[in-house]
């Protein structure tokens, strides 16, 4: 978590993939502070959205901790712009939706992920 | 009937796995969580499609339902047993595996967002391929499993 899902109509090559998947990584973990460790970035393919976009993003985040309504609104413009950017796509083509999920709801390496913002100790678990 | 969905690259595991690794997620569900019906399928993406810390991915994402105020201390045990046998079964890294046990308002608000994106003639095309791979799958490999490409 999070787990990022792109809808894409046609079929990126796998270089813009990659930099789209590496901008949502920096974008992520700069406006939340959360580890790159978290971020997933899946693509599927051929998928007609529903205003025609090029690029239709979910955002499956989790909610709670430090992540008040202004960072999740942050959150979702700079990744609509990253994404845009990294994709060389005008913003227009491209839509972003976040969903909340309760970290508590959530494991990774075995342990329950830890609330927005108290990432530390979490990462520092098994050293 | 409740669903589980799981998403993994293409050809990570073998069908045999696969079935063991969906017959373990069905006995635990049965154990910690509920005996209702638990409908298992698997979203397979190609290799190149999927990306964990700027790489590309070998995590598994394993997503299930459960019923609105579901107990803390059930999921934590549902969640714990199904991680140490899939890792047990697949040797993967405990970093590579994530599950996640959601009540059924999120759920369905997680599966609807997909089929919102989607114009109604792109939703059409995306189950519909879905459901005929889906089903193809189960007769060839004995799992419901469909690509995430249309």
């Amino acid at each position: 978590m999070p787990v990022y899902t792109l809808a894409c109509t046609q079929p990126l090559p796998v270089t813009v993939r990659k930099a789209v998947a590496d901008k949502i990584t920096d974008v992520h973990c700069d406006v939340t502070g959360a580890p790159p460790e978290f971020v997933n970035v899946l693509f599927l393919h051929g998928q007609r959205t529903r205003h025609g976009e090029r690029l239709a993003v979910i955002g499956n985040v989790r909610s709670g901790g430090n992540r008040n309504q202004e960072l999740t609104d942050s959150l979702q413009a700079a990744i609509h712009e990253g994404v845009a950017q990294a994709a060389d796509f005008p913003a227009t083509e491209v839509s972003v939706r976040l969903i909340g999920f309760p970290a508590s709801w959530s494991m990774e390496g075995g342990e329950i992920l830890p609330e927005p913002g108290d990432e530390d100790a979490w990462l520092n678990r098994s050293s | 009937m409740r669903k589980g969905l799981i998403s993994a690259v293409r050809g990570q595991f073998s069908a045999a796995q696969q079935r063991t690794l969906e017959a373990m997620v069905k006995t635990h569900y049965r154990t910690h969580v509920s005996d209702e019906r638990l409908g298992v399928f698997w979203m397979e993406f190609e290799p190149d499609q999927m990306f964990t810390n700027y790489a590309p991915s070998q995590s598994s994402i394993i997503t299930l339902e459960c019923a609105n105020e579901f107990p803390q201390d059930k999921r934590v045990a549902m969640l714990t047993a199904c991680h140490n046998d899939w890792c047990a079964e697949t040797g993967q890294h405990p970093d590579h595996l994530m599950l996640a046990l959601l009540e059924e308002d999120l759920f369905r608000a997680f599966l609807a967002s997909n089929r919102e994106r989607l114009s109604g003639i792109g939703a059409c095309q995306f189950y519909g391929a879905a459901i005929a791979r889906a089903l193809g799958a189960r007769l060839n490999r004995g799992i419901f499993a469909f690509s995430a490409n249309r």
